[in-house]
């Protein structure tokens, strides 16, 4: 080899594994899209009325939606959608791309989580998008399912990953399972073999039958669905049901302290920067902890309306998910849901067992606050955690976070009167298949308290008390358990491998 | 080192390894034990007036208690009994792995079930101990499961008082008994551990515990529902069992055979059943047998005779991650008492780890009818399975190694709920694992296969069995582990290097 070749190698092998630099995937602007495409994103921001949203109907590098965007808002894989298709000789150099980039040929999924409360009547939405295999693949499906009041469900799926679209470098994804052809054709809207992507919301609004799309802050769909219960989520496998929507975000949390900086931004992973690679699945990103949303939801055609309600985003990607685990959120504290966001609390916790290389298992729990603005992360590598969660209707959280300079504890009670509905899931094996049990109706309780450190005793304290016995408005809590089985009730305590949590806690030695 | 000591290493390495020979135990007789002790056993013996039990009141090497009896009757551990000798216990670690002393997570239970066709009842009888070692999870447990599903529990977290023989299907634990009586009337030394007792005495003294001979079930339980938290004392609202069974042996796992002395009953699980790494381990002991006596449930009294009766048994450190199980010996037509027109189904399988983090499906289906064995096992032939999180199993399994080919069709409903029971789980001990009822009705069909060269593949010759139902609401089945969100589509594939391992004694006998 000659010693310009090895380092070309060198260099190849720095770009492809290199974690500690964030370089860019590769720019994904419509310019380089294929040339007979009109790019609809192009079309809809020269003609959109709707100025305040044109900046987001284009993927573009390095311009983030709003201060509070996380790392991992973008998408973790290449679809296979029209107009992302890479370029020839960005196929031929794909093995050697971060994953984000490489085209996926194991079992993948992406999911993203949205749930709004409307306390004053114990209503809750929750939207669940997923896209599993965007390839080739006898799994492959896009799906829209959503909970719905009184902890209903309805789900739309379709057994195939081309109209699935989504952007690299913010939380904007979408997929239209049917729409007015004729009359955006007459309307100049798009050409005859065009597969649609990201719309201006109004041309969605307008044309679109059934399907959804995120842009960073504005959330729409039209699921001409099902329940699910006749057997699956494809056509005719349930009895009939449809959900409307159109909710606008405001942002308040994301992850991580408060930060109005644009450009840079210090909020955090939500599992650590180990997230980033597909050996430490499954992946899991908060992206709003705590928001305000405004619009409506009709639920097979009851309207509800509702005006900066408390609003909560996630995401899950990778090929599995834990083989079981639990989960409990809640932005609705009594006291603490001021619409414009002065006085806010934001409870997320969950955690479980998750499989590691040869055959291990791993528990691992975390309890997260967002008070006020202030980040508190009790997570495994800056503390302790232990769980009591029952086959149903009981999850007792106490964790500690006694590394770095906000050391706390903080203790948390959720119950849950009601049998709550079991959900799907993407599981590796079967696809989407039942797999969790989620509610909305639940009471959530926390104290959290200061420690300190005590030098006679050599050990952490309570100190004052930041927050204490403070409730969720009645039945308002989101509570989860999945995977399994569940025969017992399940005392966890949250153990990360040392050499796991060395590496997740390198990054915090050089901030903070 | 000198030759002489690397000569003795060696042979102790062959001695400790050697899967071929089966080298039995240590003698286990009661003239080895402990001066002091009186032994029960010779008491028992010698005064014993039931004496067609007597033999079966030592543990003796080379004597098989019943033509029928399987590999693995005897025990897999080395019982904490004070009755073992302190010598055997120094060689311990030199031995192979039933003898050694555990110090790693292991149980064993022995499972028995009697059904009363006539009037819809079932009884269980499930005997386990776990870590019979110094533990925290150390447990002596009875559990019994009787009419409508009931279930009844007693327990102590101990391991000394269990006995169990090596050679044949003997064990017991006494809880609670009449020291003082028996002290008095010459039975027993002061500051005894009973170990095995003639019946007759098991009846007199013993006020709690049981004891099982290889053909007499005896036990007096004095527990309760485990409703409220655990197995131990006072978690549940008391219950009491007791029951006294005589066991006449059909079928053990193969064909009938008649010879004492040679055995060529099989092991269920294949001959790697002998060895950890392969845990979780099972063995059916008796696929069909008959049973006479009674049990009480709660007061009420139940009387039999010769009805089917079946047994098993698990040992290991691990249950599967994922199993089920079907049993049934009550088809209609086919329960003669005296065992001359007979039928027993039993079907199992699952998921189980494998080193490395692997896991393996595996599932079985196998036929004991009128004294032939017809086995479908992961190593002769291949088997789907369809189980509802409850309610629905459903098997179909063939045999296309050997002489005996044949297709076998399964079908289980059960409407009732069930009742979940516990199992000694790896890592929280005897905890709810699974779920079984004595409820469900089942049916099956038996086809010769026979190999087509034309077609080049087995087609269904002609019907051994067809449709054949059980009597109402008499079969067993059971899920355990899980997680069971949804119907649990499976296909036993054995590793392929397992199967031919498995599968080497075929090729000798047969």
């Amino acid at each position: 080899m000659t010693p310009v070749s090895t380092l070309q190698i060198f260099l190849f092998c720095i770009l492809g594994v290199n974690p500690i630099f964030s370089f860019s995937p590769l720019d994904t602007r419509y310019t380089k899209k294929k040339k007979n495409h009109v790019s609809l994103s192009a079309t809809a921001s020269n003609k959109s009325n709707n100025k305040e949203h044109s900046p987001y109907l284009q993927d573009m590098k390095n311009k983030r939606a709003y201060p509070q965007q996380t790392p991992h808002a973008g998408r973790h894989f290449r679809p296979s959608h029209p107009h992302h298709a890479p370029s020839k000789l960005s196929q031929r150099f794909n093995r050697l791309k971060r994953h984000p980039q490489r085209t996926k040929t194991k079992r993948f999924m992406e999911g993203w989580y949205y749930r709004l409360t409307i306390p004053e009547s114990n209503v809750s939405f929750a939207f669940i998008f997923s896209i599993e295999d965007p390839f080739e693949s006898e799994l492959s499906l896009s799906c829209v399912q959503v909970m719905g009041p009184n902890d209903e469900y309805v789900v739309q799926a379709e057994p195939s990953h081309e109209k699935f679209w989504a952007f690299a470098h913010s939380q904007s994804f979408g997929c239209v399972f049917d729409y007015d052809k004729d009359a955006m054709i007459a309307s100049s809207k798009i050409e005859k073999d065009d597969v649609l992507e990201v719309l201006d919301p109004d041309d969605f609004e307008k044309y679109v039958k059934a399907g959804f799309q995120m842009l960073p802050t504005r959330l729409q769909g039209k699921v001409k669905g099902h329940d699910g219960s006749l057997g699956g989520v494809l056509e005719n496998q349930g009895i009939p049901r449809t959900c409307d929507f159109d909710v606008q975000i405001t942002p308040l949390s994301g992850w991580g302290d408060d930060d109005q900086d644009l450009e840079k931004s210090r909020q955090k992973s939500t599992a650590g920067w180990l997230a980033s690679y597909s050996v430490f699945e499954p992946h899991w990103q908060v992206t709003l902890a705590d928001a305000r949303a405004t619009g409506y939801a009709t639920w097979n055609g009851t309207r509800y309306d509702f005006e900066n309600v408390p609003f909560y985003a996630e995401k899950n990607w990778g090929g599995s998910f834990p083989s079981k685990w639990y989960w409990v959120q809640c932005n609705s504290f009594q006291g603490f849901t001021s619409q414009d966001g002065s006085n806010r609390l934001s409870l997320t916790a969950g955690g479980g067992i998750r499989k590691v290389p040869f055959g291990g298992t791993e528990d691992l729990g975390m309890v997260c606050i967002h008070y006020n603005g202030v980040f508190y992360e009790a997570v495994p590598w800056t503390g302790d955690m232990e769980w009591e969660v029952d086959p149903w209707g009981s999850w007792k959280f106490s964790a500690k976070c006694t590394s770095g300079k906000r050391l706390f504890e903080v203790d948390v009670v959720a119950t849950c009167e009601e049998d709550g509905v079991v959900l799907r899931a993407p599981t590796q094996d079967l696809g989407m298949v039942y797999f969790c049990r989620d509610s909305f109706f639940a009471n959530v309780e926390l104290s959290l308290y200061e420690l300190d450190w005590d030098k006679d005793k050599k050990e952490y304290v309570r100190g004052h008390a930041i927050l204490e016995n403070v409730k969720s408005i009645e039945r308002t809590g989101a509570v989860e358990i999945g995977g399994g089985p569940y025969w017992n009730p399940w005392k966890g305590k949250s153990k990360m491998k040392s050499f796991l949590k060395s590496l997740v806690k390198l990054p915090y030695l050089f901030g903070k």
